[in-house]
């Protein structure tokens, strides 16, 4: 039953995950190579004031947050009109600075030894209640987000950001502070990567710089691409898919046994890689991407 | 601050990897006129008129809108001062619908601003239904009314141009810049097109209109502009600037 919790627990926080890359990548056109970056600042943030400064976790999460989106801003504002291709490769750069950071800041960070003790929500329940009571916690802020994203979506704001993405000189033309907008995508998108990183300290209750790496990233953008980039409901979707499919064929491990352990693991990313590249072969616009032209005020084009 | 001058570009000079694109060019556009940039290909036309508008930073030399010094203001704090162009090239938002694209345009919206959009919904939803009132006009004005539902992208080019103006429009703008609002297009929509500009300069509009098609332009300007290598050759009311012989060797000579 618990590992039922943790895939389900995943699949929410990679949910979250891929709604604040939406965010970005899918209504505004900002290709954020260093999400994880903000993730880590997150589950960093977190850890380190409930563990280290017993601050309460609604507080830790919030600063989690917070400090993610903090750190994005003067980011966002020196690099942001780099403009596409160059703003992503920024990124990846900072997304490997705040790693070496975390790995090297001993006394901050506790450095490769990473944090113990993270509590879960309701811990004090006892394991067999904390568990499902925390995968709740995460359920509704997950929906929350979801919300959250939605109203933008459905908002004049949202009509705008696809404007951006579709012309930014157009826009500007307009009159609209494009380069305004994209920070406050970044900021806001940041926020929710944040978040999303401190229910991921507080769920696995142990964190470390190597589960930080690039992959979580690159994770991210494949279930965005598999639900559909652009869609409301395709990276909740793509969250699952991925989640479901990366542990499913670690249970599958158990049962067949005509591969060694390493290379399911590597036959793993072939068989993603694979189904990515048909995927964009023969659905170019993701699992959910045809809602999108149902409406008008949604973009088509750009997937 | 007089209103004899609407805008004025003074000496501006611009340089682009060690050729000189303007020198030291002077214009002045009086406020309800329509006033033509011409010039052969490569004359700089192009780069002034987006100095004007704030996408390309002169080297040297002052833009001056009603009076107040705007050479360093970003090209957005310039439409929304009321200084709105268009592209040669139609910048269609083309995933969003007509209707939505003049939207977009909307100056001001409460419904754009984050995190008060999310929940000042009531004031949102009632400057939409003004602003859709406001772009159903301009729509109707334009002849594109029929194709408010349909997305951007699948609009004829001439459609398209008409798209651009539409939505330059919806900023109620005092100085309208077009560049080359013919180019591309069927000549029966050309037609429409000046036929739309005149109107628009007789509800007292300021117009400032790059263009290739000199018969045209000669036509609807009040006073014309003629760049060649990056200096002012002559300046003056249409019928004067085409008897003028410097203009007729230098580019109708050549055009």
């Amino acid at each position: 039953m618990t590992y039922v919790y943790t895939v389900i627990a995943f699949g929410l926080i990679y949910t979250m995950l891929a709604l604040g890359l939406n965010l970005q990548m899918g209504f505004t056109g900002i290709i954020n190579f260093g999400y994880v970056a903000f993730v880590a600042i997150g589950a960093y943030t977190s850890a380190l004031l409930t563990v280290d400064l017993h601050w309460p976790l609604l507080a830790g999460w919030a600063a989690g947050a917070a400090l993610a989106a903090l750190a994005s801003y003067p980011l966002g504002l020196l690099t942001i009109r780099l403009g596409g291709d160059y703003f992503a490769v920024v990124t990846l750069g900072f997304s490997e600075l705040v790693l070496l950071v975390v790995l090297n800041e001993r006394q901050l960070t506790h450095g490769a030894i990473g944090i113990t003790g993270i509590h879960r929500p309701f811990a004090a329940l006892g394991p067999h209640l904390s568990a499902p009571l925390a995968l709740l916690t995460i359920a509704i802020l997950t929906a929350l987000t979801a919300y959250l994203i939605r109203q933008i979506s459905h908002s004049p704001l949202g009509r705008l950001l696809r404007a951006i993405q579709a012309n930014e000189s157009a826009a500007q033309a307009l009159g609209k502070n494009t380069l305004g907008y994209k920070v406050l995508v970044l900021v806001v998108g940041s926020a929710i990567a944040g978040l999303a990183g401190a229910l991921y300290a507080h769920w696995v209750q142990y964190i470390s710089p190597d589960q930080f790496s690039p992959d979580v990233t690159f994770n991210t953008f494949i279930a965005l691409i598999l639900g559909g980039v652009g869609s409301l409901l395709g990276p909740v979707i793509g969250a699952f898919v991925l989640i479901l499919f990366l542990q499913g064929s670690i249970v599958l491990q158990d049962y067949v046994h005509v591969f060694s352990a390493n290379q399911q693991s590597a036959l793993r990313f072939m068989i993603i890689g694979l189904a990515l590249v048909l995927l964009i072969v023969y659905r170019p616009e993701g699992i959910l991407g045809r809602m999108k032209s149902k409406r008008p005020g949604r973009s088509t084009g750009v997937s | 601050m007089s209103e004899e001058v609407l805008l004025e570009a003074r000496d501006i000079e611009k340089a682009y990897v060690g050729s000189r694109v303007l020198k030291s060019v002077s214009v002045a556009l009086k406020p309800g006129t329509i006033t033509a940039l011409i010039g052969p290909n490569g004359a700089g036309k192009t780069t002034l008129f987006d100095i004007i508008a704030g996408f390309v930073q002169a080297d040297s030399g002052v833009v001056r809108y009603r009076g107040e010094d705007i050479t360093r203001k970003p090209a957005f704090l310039r439409a929304c001062r009321g200084i709105v162009k268009t592209f040669q090239i139609p910048h269609e938002f083309g995933g969003l619908s007509v209707l939505d694209n003049l939207l977009v345009a909307g100056s001001d919206q409460i419904g754009e601003r984050f995190p008060a959009s999310l929940w000042s919904r009531r004031a949102t939803h009632e400057q939409e239904c003004a602003n859709t009132e406001t772009a159903c006009g301009i729509l109707e004005f334009l002849g594109l009314l029929a194709s408010r539902d349909v997305m951007a992208q699948t609009l004829s080019a001439g459609e398209k141009k008409l798209l651009e103006l539409a939505r330059a429009l919806m900023l109620a703008p005092r100085l309208l810049m077009l560049d080359e609002p013919l180019a591309g297009v069927p000549l029966s929509v050309g037609e429409q097109i000046l036929e739309h500009l005149v109107n628009i300069g007789a509800q007292g509009k300021t117009l400032l209109i790059v263009e290739h098609n000199l018969e045209a332009v000669m036509r609807v300007a009040d006073w014309v502009y003629v760049l060649v290598d990056g200096e002012l050759l002559a300046s003056g009311p249409p019928s004067e600037v085409q008897r003028n012989e410097k203009v007729q060797t230098a580019y109708l000579g050549r055009a």
